[in-house]
């Protein structure tokens, strides 16, 4: 169902979006630059003609992002890509547009709030971080994506451990309509009560 | 002082345009700049393709989305902006003085965490320019972001509308300028408002307008303590509002791409969008040129039309050539003729020339490759998610209840096509006339004022008649001259106008209806026609003084009038008839002489009267006089 694909349809949309707001961020005007003469870009075919500004800019963007920040823009780059555009973002798109209709109507006329987990699985241990595959990670997100697709009001609400040995549980969330975040609130703050 | 050299910019540009030219640029190669055709050896061997895109920055008072002032965080500097009478043009003015880099808010230098707000302003501006070229404005347009990394473009994007632009499908009709005749009057087929393209005038169409921010400006230097070359940024610029205007390439000669460049640049201008200025940059012109072989087109059956002719050789276009850089009318000329000479002889020898893009270098009139290496960018275009889809409701013209056909009612102002159709048709003035009139835009509400009670004053139709002509006339050639003389200098030593500005009758401290009045009195016979330039001369010299007092009464206290006492003139006549004898003797002769002496005598009584006499009336006076003192037998 649309659900399922929402995962891959936000990825899709969000690395685009990343990937465009995070061009500015070329230590021309602000934040890290690094000078071209010390980075090595001798050997490299693809940059032999770079202009003097590309290779400033590669050098201060290769330096200045953080891994995951590259993948995602590498992704949304693709992505947006011309020969891409149709396949994927266009498809997100209208994903988006389908998605955010059926939660619309879902929320207006047959119920009025929805109560899903938050999460699927629970937190790794920080020193398994490079272990884990990025995707994996990426699919932990299937359940809040939805609501930010559709431009919902969301609300996580921790809950009690079953095991009071165990430090960390599955999170509930609580989807409302559109401005209806008074409503959410309210039975937010029941579920809280009943921890 | 600068404003002087600059005549009328329209009539400086015909007379660039009017004369012409066939280009040499190889010994063999010619171009006719009238008509595109390329010639090898004097016979036709290809035809010129120009399709134009001109960017227009919108005279408005912010930037496009960051609500920066144009005219920079610092007002007054020292153009009078305060001045009642100051214009926009100062502020588009100021901004050319202005330091580097001091008109910038957060988000023309994309400091992380502004959003853009789209600006009200520069929405009308460019809904009246599309309305002004005759585009179709769906309701609907959205924004885009183009991506690509230069230094001038903060954001690594720019904001524009590629997919769904403001205006589709418009117009734009182009006069090509008259050689000779100033006083000819309309054919009657032009004056029938004919649409055809005749020798006279051509439609280019429009693709498309959309709005879409301007870029930082990139400038080079030598640092003087590196002693190297320095590419600077400069972001006053950054994110000020513009429309691209793109063409359909129907334009097939290097002078009709500089008219039609002309025209549109005077029409933006008469609406009050764009100050029209392409030596500030405030309208950029690229050109798209590309030809087309004439090959085996003499032995096609001259029953074909010249549309379908002209279609059939443009089916089979090459490569276009954009070229940028040009800050000109003339230059746009030259860049045009020298890439079609350039492209055909390429063609010719075997290898046509290749699609990109090339720059225009001054120095050498010859357009320059940009890149050697020349690959198709991919801009990547995405939606932009920040900002709302534009539709053009109430919210966006201001007033609660107002749609699109209010907004253009109240706000557009008579296009200079309509205006000059009117005043060739109601009034049956000259082409030249109507396009001086119009040329001005508050000259034809003049004209049409001082018409209007000009016709108010007069009793009889057949001075009526006259009206149009007259008024046209005097304030053609009069009024533009006083104002020329007398305000336009003080206005610039003011600073109230840059030296570029062109004069209009706006500052006239004469009205239409004093102007009326004048001609309503020359045509009834008060004054002459010598005496009306003085009376409007006086009038406006000593506006403040005269103020209170009608034109009338002014020509009255000042003594101009025309004689038309029978009396006087009966005086004038007795003397001047004493004064020669010996021609009154030929006159006794009768016939011919007769005829002669009194053509003579008429001219003498008229300098006599120092000019002041009622033409006709001193006439039937002379012959009066004439054959009570030397009666001739009838033959």
């Amino acid at each position: 169902r649309l659900m399922q694909r929402a995962l891959a349809a936000y990825y899709v949309l969000v690395s685009a979006e990343a990937s465009s707001n995070l061009c500015r961020y070329d230590g021309f005007r602000y934040g890290v630059a690094v000078a071209e003469e010390e980075v090595n870009f001798n050997g490299n075919s693809e940059t032999s003609d770079f202009t003097p500004l590309e290779r400033q800019y590669s050098a201060s963007r290769s330096f200045g992002f953080g891994t995951e920040v590259k993948r995602r823009i590498l992704c949304g780059t693709s992505v947006l890509s011309s020969d891409r555009f149709h396949t994927y973002y266009e498809a997100a798109a209208k994903l988006r547009a389908a998605l955010a209709e059926e939660m619309h109507s879902t929320l207006k006329e047959k119920v009025d709030l929805l109560l899903i987990p938050t999460v699927l699985s629970l937190p790794h241990k920080i020193d398994q971080g490079s272990l884990v595959d990025p995707t994996a990670m990426f699919a932990n997100d299937v359940m809040t994506v939805p609501a930010s697709l559709s431009g919902l009001p969301a609300l996580s609400i921790p809950r009690q451990t079953q095991e009071p040995s165990s430090t960390f549980s599955y999170g509930m969330q609580l989807i409302s309509s559109r401005l209806n975040e008074s409503m959410m609130f309210q039975a937010g703050k029941v579920l809280e009560c009943m921890n | 002082t600068p404003y002087k050299m600059i005549i009328h910019y329209q009539a400086l540009t015909r007379r660039i345009l009017t004369h012409p030219r066939i280009r040499r640029d190889f010994s063999q190669w010619s171009v006719d700049s009238e008509k595109g055709v390329v010639c090898f050896q004097g016979k036709p061997r290809y035809q010129t393709v120009i399709g134009l895109e001109i960017h227009a920055q919108l005279d408005i008072s912010t930037k496009l989305f960051s609500g920066c002032p144009v005219d920079g965080n610092h007002r007054g500097t020292g153009c009078g902006s305060t001045s009642p009478t100051s214009l926009s043009s100062s502020s588009s003015l100021s901004s050319l003085f202005q330091k580097p880099n001091t008109s910038v808010w957060p988000l023309d230098v994309a400091v992380p965490g502004v959003l853009p707000r789209l600006s009200q302003e520069a929405v009308q501006a460019a809904v009246l320019s599309a309305a002004a070229t005759k585009c179709e404005l769906p309701r609907v347009s959205r924004f885009e972001r183009k991506h690509y990394f230069y230094a001038d473009l903060p954001l690594g994007y720019q904001v524009t509308q590629q997919r769904w632009p403001l205006a589709r499908e418009g117009r734009l009709r182009c006069q090509r300028s008259n050689r000779g005749n100033k006083k000819a009057k309309p054919s009657k087929k032009s004056r029938m408002a004919g649409d055809d393209d005749n020798d006279d005038s051509f439609t280019v169409r429009i693709e498309r307008i959309q709005l879409e921010q301007d870029t930082g400006k990139t400038v080079i230097m030598t640092n003087p303590k590196t002693r190297r070359k320095e590419s600077l940024v400069d972001f006053n610029r950054a994110g000020r509002a513009l429309i691209e205007i793109v063409f359909y390439p129907d334009l097939r000669s290097s002078v009709d791409a500089a008219t039609a460049v002309e025209t549109l640049r005077s029409l933006l201008k008469h609406i009050g969008t764009c100050s029209g200025r392409m030596e500030d940059g405030s309208l950029r012109c690229d050109l798209n040129v590309s030809i087309a072989p004439l090959e085996n087109m003499d032995q096609e059956k001259t029953s074909i039309t010249t549309q379908n002719k002209d279609h059939a050789i443009v089916q089979h276009t090459g490569n276009r050539v954009e070229v940028k850089n040009l800050n000109s009318l003339r230059q746009v000329q030259l860049a045009a003729e020298y890439e079609a000479i350039r492209q055909a002889e390429a063609a010719a020898n075997g290898s046509p020339t290749l699609q990109e893009t090339r720059t225009f270098d001054v120095k050498t009139n010859q357009t320059v490759t940009i890149r050697t290496k020349e690959v198709a960018k991919d801009y990547r275009f995405m939606p932009e998610p920040d900002l709302p889809p534009l539709i053009l409701n109430e919210e966006v013209f201001g007033t609660p209840g107002m749609d699109l056909e209010g907004f253009l009612e109240s706000n557009l102002p008579e296009l200079p096509e309509d205006a000059q159709r009117r005043l060739k048709t109601s009034y049956g003035l000259s082409d030249y006339m109507a396009s001086v009139l119009t040329g001005d835009p508050p000259a034809i509400e003049l004209f049409d004022t001082a018409v209007h009670h000009a016709n108010r004053q007069l009793t009889m139709d057949r001075e009526r008649k006259k009206v149009p002509e007259t008024v046209a006339n005097l304030l053609c050639n009069e009024l533009f001259a006083l104002v020329r003389e007398l305000e336009m200098q003080r206005l610039i030593e003011e600073g109230i106008l840059d030296g570029t500005g062109e004069t209009s009758v706006r500052f006239s401290r004469v009205d239409g209806n004093q102007l009326g009045e004048v001609v309503a009195l020359v045509l009834e016979g008060s004054i002459s026609n010598t005496m009306a330039k003085q009376l409007l001369r006086v009038l406006y010299e000593e506006s403040n003084e005269l103020k209170q007092f009608s034109a009338r009464e002014v020509a009255q206290k000042r003594g101009f009038q025309l004689i038309s006492d029978s009396v006087e003139l009966a005086k004038i006549a007795h003397r001047v008839i004493a004064e020669n004898p010996e021609e009154m003797e030929r006159y006794k002769l009768g016939g011919k002489f007769a005829r002669k002496i009194t053509k003579f005598l008429l001219g003498k009584s008229m300098a006599a009267s120092q000019g002041n006499a009622h033409p006709e009336r001193l006439n039937e006076v002379l012959v009066e006089v004439l054959e009570e003192i030397a009666p001739l037998s009838k033959e």
